[in-house]
């Protein structure tokens, strides 16, 4: 098994390359560049084309884009990621400072989701066509088609606005850093960014255990006088729970790409908000660092999902 | 045989990984080296307060709250103008209408020819009690006009002070046009007798601590955005102004408490506490919710917000317009009037802007003096437009290009509303969507037609105006000699009535030249929770405003 994560490891060094050149070639594709995008229009208006041709030297972008990847390249091994065009400091600063919080509200989405996604798609599975299994389908339904943001802006309405129970946004109370204040915010925005993963998940788990529990081996678990919770937990369910890794490693990039919407909305400041900011200034610096943050991220979460099937499935041996 | 890895050692490993890594992560917020923060903003008013004032939660909606606090350049955005004067002030500042200058760091000051000398205040102190003297003045000046500093706007002290510009272009080590005769006198010596136009730059800046600053040289300190990167910058953020930095949490917001020390007056707020909110909705959320007790909305919320009992509104115009620009390169003036005539600006107003603002009746209103009697007044009357076409030739199957970055959401309705209006009258424009390329499209003498943007006149008419009627190399190319002799004059002229009457020959020039066609008065619609006492008097775009008198704010609760 150490020899498969070693070798997994490895292979992710070539991919991670291929994704940084392919992603900063459209971003040199782009038209336009840098500086011209981040002043106002009074600040350009001000301006000469020789000021302009003096800002885009003191940054470096009057190299060619391959020399500027090359030494992007360079540094990046080193673990330099360059300064912000934008912000004017440290591309690692800037992700440090959102990651943490991207990857807590991401994580208890997450975690969320996946407890009450399984759990709920049992229940559903065990009492098929019931109605609380009808109950639990449109609940799915609804968080299918409903996008994220929107319910977002509905949670606030209701339970902030009208209510008055939870915090309009935010990621702490003004002034207040205390782990509950921060935990009371976060309830509005985990709910927005969970559901709909919750709901995918549910419907997944219900099908895959409706399908294990007519099997054979199923049968003759309870033929051998098992009692219903062992045959349920013990054989049933991590039969079913292969195809469900399979959604949730997939789910994990989109929790991450949702989260910017959901960040927006809350007005939580997490990565998401800044690589949208990234994008619009063409910040090459800054979006290749959360480039390259992302697809590690991604390409950790696809490992550990395969370990996961490994776990669930004794058959399955890596070596 | 090495010990190969177990499933159950994996299940473990994960746990406790996991189990870490969420402790970790949901640890509270904070900066390196600062003290803890109190639980709850108002736990922290009440144990802080001495005067009971209690504690101010100001928002302001921006994309970014940028990474530091000095924010000593532009590029921080109008944040810099709203957060930055709660902890710092500048050597003057503008009053409330614009009108006029009130003393800050500086408590008179006095021309003579070509100088001007400010008498500065005695026993000020810095927020860490340092001596504030006429030293941190000077050296506020070598950082704004050092040749590494990225700021734009030092070139007008370039064109005004003696000395400066050489400093600028790194050739002279200092700028022999400032000087202090002794710790509370600051001298400048001024190429032309300026005033209004020089005390306008001058209340523009504010002024950094020398004692924290100058461990290192400017040449050491200033490339690659040293000084962003100082402990002051991203910490402590001394300053001598009515608050002083307690918490901050980059993103999220700047917790001050008050400056028991300032000189204009004994602040009564316990703290304030200084919100970004990145989403204008979301700020809109929290003045609804009581979470944040001051802030703006955008129009469309007015009418809602109108309905609250717990909440003021008040209606604040910037220094500022919204309008199309035309190029004088490809449309002639008598198209470009038609144009103007074609557009029906107040309903524009009612419907858009949901009659939060009013539709200018000039190009710029500068000082008081409102808008002149002789000043080219255009209403909605599409016959006229027509007829202005038919005098100029108009081609009616030309079409203009109306250049935009891409198509905002916020603005399309307005740009179809006006893009309508021309077709009525025989105008044809299509969009030039051009992304990234807006600002280099602009350079180009033909590269399009129309842009739409805010229109910033600023404070001052040697501010703004130059940038709209004398820019012969830049959009919307129009060059007015006239324009450039009567800012000349204005600048050099401390009489009010020809200052006033050069500000009305301009208004002229703009409305009969016609390259700007002010849609609205830029729109500043503020909330202020009734909690709040004492008379605060937000205004779009504080500028360089710090007339917000802190020293009578209190907040009830």
């Amino acid at each position: 098994m150490s020899r498969y994560i070693l070798s997994r490891l490895l292979w992710m060094i070539p991919l991670i390359f291929g994704i940084t050149i392919i992603n900063y070639g459209i971003y040199a594709l782009a038209p336009g560049d840098p500086v011209s995008a981040m002043l106002t229009p009074e600040e350009f208006r001000s301006m000469s084309r020789e000021d302009l041709d003096a800002r885009r030297e003191a940054l470096g972008l009057n190299q060619p884009a391959p020399v500027r990847y090359v030494l992007w390249l360079g540094q990046a091994v080193r673990g330099n990621l360059g300064n912000s065009l934008l912000f004017r400091l440290p591309v690692s600063q800037l992700i440090a400072r959102g990651i943490g919080n991207t990857i807590v509200l991401v994580g208890v989405a997450l975690l969320i989701s996946t407890v009450g996604g399984i759990l709920l798609g049992m229940l559903s599975a065990l009492r098929p066509y019931s109605r609380l299994d009808y109950a639990l389908t449109a609940f799915a339904f609804s968080g299918a088609a409903m996008p994220g943001f929107f319910l977002g802006l509905l949670l606030i309405y209701v339970l902030a606005l009208k209510l008055g129970l939870l915090p309009t946004g935010g990621i702490s109370s003004p002034g207040d850093t205390s782990l509950l204040d921060r935990l009371e915010h976060m309830i509005l925005p985990v709910m927005a960014l969970s559901y709909e993963t919750l709901a995918g998940l549910m419907r997944y788990t219900r099908s895959s255990m409706l399908e294990v529990l007519n099997q054979e081996y199923v049968t003759t678990a309870r033929a051998k006088g098992l009692n219903e919770r062992r045959v349920i937990i013990g054989h049933a369910f991590r039969n079913a729970l292969l195809p469900v890794i399979t959604i949730l490693a997939l789910r994990i990039p989109a929790l991450v790409g949702g989260s910017v919407l959901i960040e927006t909305v809350f007005n939580y400041p997490g990565i998401g908000l800044t690589m949208v900011q990234a994008t619009k200034a063409l910040d090459y610096p800054l979006l290749m660092g959360g480039v390259l943050i992302t697809a590690v991220v991604v390409l950790l979460s696809n490992l550990v999902a395969d370990l996961a099937y490994s776990v669930a499935d004794p058959r399955i041996r890596y070596e | 045989m090495a010990r190969q890895l177990t499933r159950r050692d994996f299940l473990q490993f994960t746990a406790m990984g996991a189990s870490a890594a969420a402790l970790a992560a949901c640890a509270p917020a904070g900066t390196p080296g600062t003290a803890p923060a109190s639980t709850t903003a108002a736990e922290a008013g009440a144990a802080a307060s001495t005067t009971g004032g209690g504690t101010l939660v100001f928002g302001y909606a921006q994309k970014t709250t940028y990474g530091n606090l000095c924010a000593p350049w532009f590029y921080a955005g109008s944040q810099d103008l709203y957060q930055r004067r709660l902890a710092y002030s500048g050597l003057i500042q503008w009053n409330s209408d614009f009108s006029d200058f009130l003393p800050d760091l500086a408590e008179s000051w006095t021309f003579d020819g070509n100088t001007c000398t400010f008498n500065l205040r005695k026993n000020v102190k810095w927020h860490d009690d340092a001596d504030f003297t006429a030293e941190d003045v000077l050296f506020s000046f070598l950082i704004i006009g050092h040749p590494d500093s990225l700021w734009t706007s030092p070139d007008t002290l370039s064109t005004m002070i003696v000395g400066f510009k050489e400093y600028r272009e790194g050739t002279v080590e200092e700028i022999s046009g400032i000087t202090a005769p002794d710790n509370f006198t600051v001298v400048f010596e001024l190429t032309e007798a300026y005033r209004q136009p020089f005390l306008s730059a001058i209340a523009t800046y504010t002024v950094n601590p020398k004692h924290l600053l100058d461990e290192k040289s400017l040449d050491e300190l200033l490339p690659e955005e040293g000084l962003c990167k100082t402990e002051w910058a991203l910490e402590t953020g001394i300053g001598t102004g009515p608050f002083k930095v307690v918490n901050y949490v980059p993103d999220q917001f700047v917790e001050f408490e008050r400056n028991e020390n300032y000189y204009r007056g004994e602040i009564q707020l316990d703290k304030l506490i200084y919100n970004a909110y990145t989403d204008g909705q979301a700020q809109a959320a929290a003045l609804e919710s009581g979470e944040c007790h001051v802030g703006t909305i955008p129009a469309s919320e007015y009418a809602r917000f109108q309905e609250m009992d717990h909440v003021d509104i008040l209606l604040n115009d910037g220094l500022a317009n919204t309008a199309f620009f035309f190029n004088a390169n490809t449309i002639e003036e008598k198209v470009r009037q038609a144009m103007w005539w074609a557009v029906d600006c107040q309903a524009i107003v009612d419907t858009f802007y949901y009659g939060t603002t009013s539709v200018p009746g000039a190009i710029f209103e500068y000082g008081g003096f409102g808008v002149g009697p002789d000043v080219p007044q255009y209403s909605y009357d599409p016959e006229k437009a027509k007829a202005l076409l038919e005098e100029a030739g108009w081609d009616g199957s030309r079409t203009l290009r109306f250049m935009v970055e891409s198509i905002d959401p916020n603005n399309e309705a307005l740009y179809s509303l006006v893009l309508g209006y021309w077709k009525e009258v025989g105008i044809n424009v299509e969009y030039q969507v051009v992304g990234a390329e807006y600002g280099n499209i602009q350079l180009e003498p033909e590269g399009t037609d129309i842009l739409y943007s805010g229109q910033v006149w600023g404070a001052d008419p040697s501010d703004g105006v130059k940038a709209y009627l004398n820019v012969p190399n830049k959009f919307p190319y129009l060059d007015i000699p006239e324009a450039a002799e009567i800012i000349n004059q204005i600048n050099l002229s401390e009489d009010t009535e020809e200052i006033k009457q050069g500000v009305y020959r301009l208004q002229e020039i703009g409305s009969e030249t016609a390259c700007i066609l002010p849609i609205a008065r830029s729109p500043g619609i503020w909330v202020v929770n009734k909690k709040v006492k004492g008379g605060l008097s937000p205004i779009y775009a504080l500028w360089t405003r710090n007339d917000w008198q802190w020293e009578n704010i209190t907040v009830e609760g």
